[in-house]
């Protein structure tokens, strides 16, 4: 029966779509994103942004400064107050730069010794929903309406270090691309390539998944010889995350296990 | 009619339940044993969700790190068997979020790299051959209104039931079950259509 057939196909497409899997990759990254999420416990800025947009426009700084505030302060109010605050829906942005070698924007002098870190932007605590099931309608990852427009490039920062962070908030899905990058560059063993990734992962803004950043920068480091530097942040990192589940990852990764 | 998100419009001519329950069930802390739970229980099932809705294996990596980055940060008020709820609505919005950036920036979808392939020990034809099928399978499903694609990919993928469908769709279970009904029907006459298209060439199912 031609209706027994159809079903019958319709069921081997429908099991062939049951039996597709993620990479086995993509549960560890998640798991330890997440763990490093609670153990950080940071919370995205939100009246930080909001100030430095009042202060960017009462005292004639640099427009990109202004545009860079605003649009912070616009996905902090999206990430909190959920998509109801803005007038359009923010959308996922996957910079060209984010796939492609990209100028990396003007950044405070870098010191060049290989123990200094990536300086950590301070984030206001998160404040509590006002209900205590979320609707699935908020609190979707930052995604600014525009393309942040980033400052331009001074001259790369020594490769064992991060640039300070002071440019806007990076999207994540923007965030994801480049440390997806860097994974791919230091499996393939361009290692000195992944760094200045990661580099460019600190100097744009990324912050969300700057504990992972900071483990591939680990491992980029040990692979190319650096062990000295590599101990030395790993050691940091478990100082200061003594509780996380990265923190063991970190020390093997630093050469301390 | 869905929303422009693909989220269940509210407004649909469709009876929807009431917008909250009489109780809110009591949240639960961010146990870090917890978030590694649900990682471990449902980052599968978010992950097929996503690939469903279109995305590609790499965007729906993206997507699902997207999702659960949220369920990390939204833990504590998050209640004890509403997981899969929240999981599942988010990585609805982030698709859509994504989808929309992709149209715009008119990439070309990206193609599965060798490395990103589930590793198997089946042979390479046959490989092919569940690629072919979930390829002609997504074609199918995106010329289902959005509304009918997401409960039947929810019945006949996740295999999950009625009530299950009901929860996550945020609809009666009167309303679940005449969707899927509707889709039913409507893949079958896409599949009728494109029976020639046929991707398992190695003799009749």
């Amino acid at each position: 029966m031609k209706g027994d057939r159809l079903d019958a196909l319709a069921e081997r497409l429908f099991q062939a779509a049951r039996d597709e899997r993620p990479d086995a990759a993509l549960q560890r990254r998640v798991r330890e994103q997440g763990a490093g999420e609670l153990a950080r416990g940071d919370a995205p800025p939100a009246s930080g942004a909001r100030s430095a947009t009042r202060k960017a426009r009462r005292g004639g700084a640099a427009p990109w400064l202004a545009t860079a505030a605003v649009l912070s302060a616009a996905a902090a109010a999206f990430l909190f107050l959920g998509e109801r605050t803005l007038q359009r829906e923010p959308e996922v942005h996957i910079s060209a730069e984010a796939r492609s070698p990209a100028k990396s924007p003007a950044r405070a002098p870098e010191a060049a010794s290989p123990s200094s870190l990536p300086a950590q932007p301070s984030e206001p605590r998160q404040a509590p929903a006002p209900s205590v099931e979320p609707s699935p309608h908020e609190a979707l990852p930052h995604t600014p309406a525009t393309p942040a427009k980033r400052p331009r490039a001074q001259s790369a920062a020594p490769a064992t270090t991060a640039p300070v962070q002071s440019a806007p908030r990076m999207p994540l899905a923007d965030q994801l691309a480049l440390l997806k990058q860097a994974r791919a560059l230091l499996r393939s063993g361009q290692s000195a390539e992944a760094i200045a990734v990661l580099d460019r992962y600190g100097a744009q803004g990324g912050t969300d998944l700057r504990d992972e950043a900071l483990l591939l920068r680990i491992e980029a480091l040990a692979a190319q010889g650096q062990s000295a530097a590599a101990a030395e942040l790993a050691r940091h990192f478990a100082s200061k995350h003594p509780d996380s589940p990265l923190a063991e990852r970190a020390r093997r990764l630093g050469g301390l296990r | 009619m869905s929303s422009a998100s693909g989220w269940p419009d509210p407004n649909s001519s469709e009876r929807t339940p009431a917008s909250a329950p009489a109780a809110a069930p009591t949240p639960s802390p961010a146990d870090p044993q917890r978030l590694d739970d649900l990682v471990q229980t449902e980052v599968d099932f978010v992950w097929r969700v996503l690939r469903r809705v279109g995305l590609s294996r790499p965007d729906a990596d993206d997507a699902a790190q997207q999702v659960f980055l949220v369920a990390s940060r939204r833990l504590p008020e998050l209640a004890a068997g509403k997981e899969r709820s929240f999981l599942y609505g988010t990585a609805l919005r982030i698709a859509a979020n994504l989808r929309r950036g992709l149209r715009r920036r008119r990439e070309s979808p990206e193609e599965d790299l060798p490395e990103q392939r589930e590793p198997s020990e089946e042979q390479p034809d046959e490989l092919l051959e569940r690629r072919r099928a979930r390829a002609f399978l997504d074609e199918l499903l995106a010329q289902l209104p959005e509304e009918l694609r997401r409960v039947l990919v929810l019945a006949e993928i996740e295999q999950l039931t009625l009530a299950a469908i009901a929860e996550l769709e945020h609809i009666p279970p009167g309303t679940a079950a005449s969707r899927l009904r509707r889709a039913r029907e409507a893949f079958r006459r896409l599949l009728q259509a494109e029976e020639h298209r046929n991707p398992f060439q190695r003799g009749e199912p």
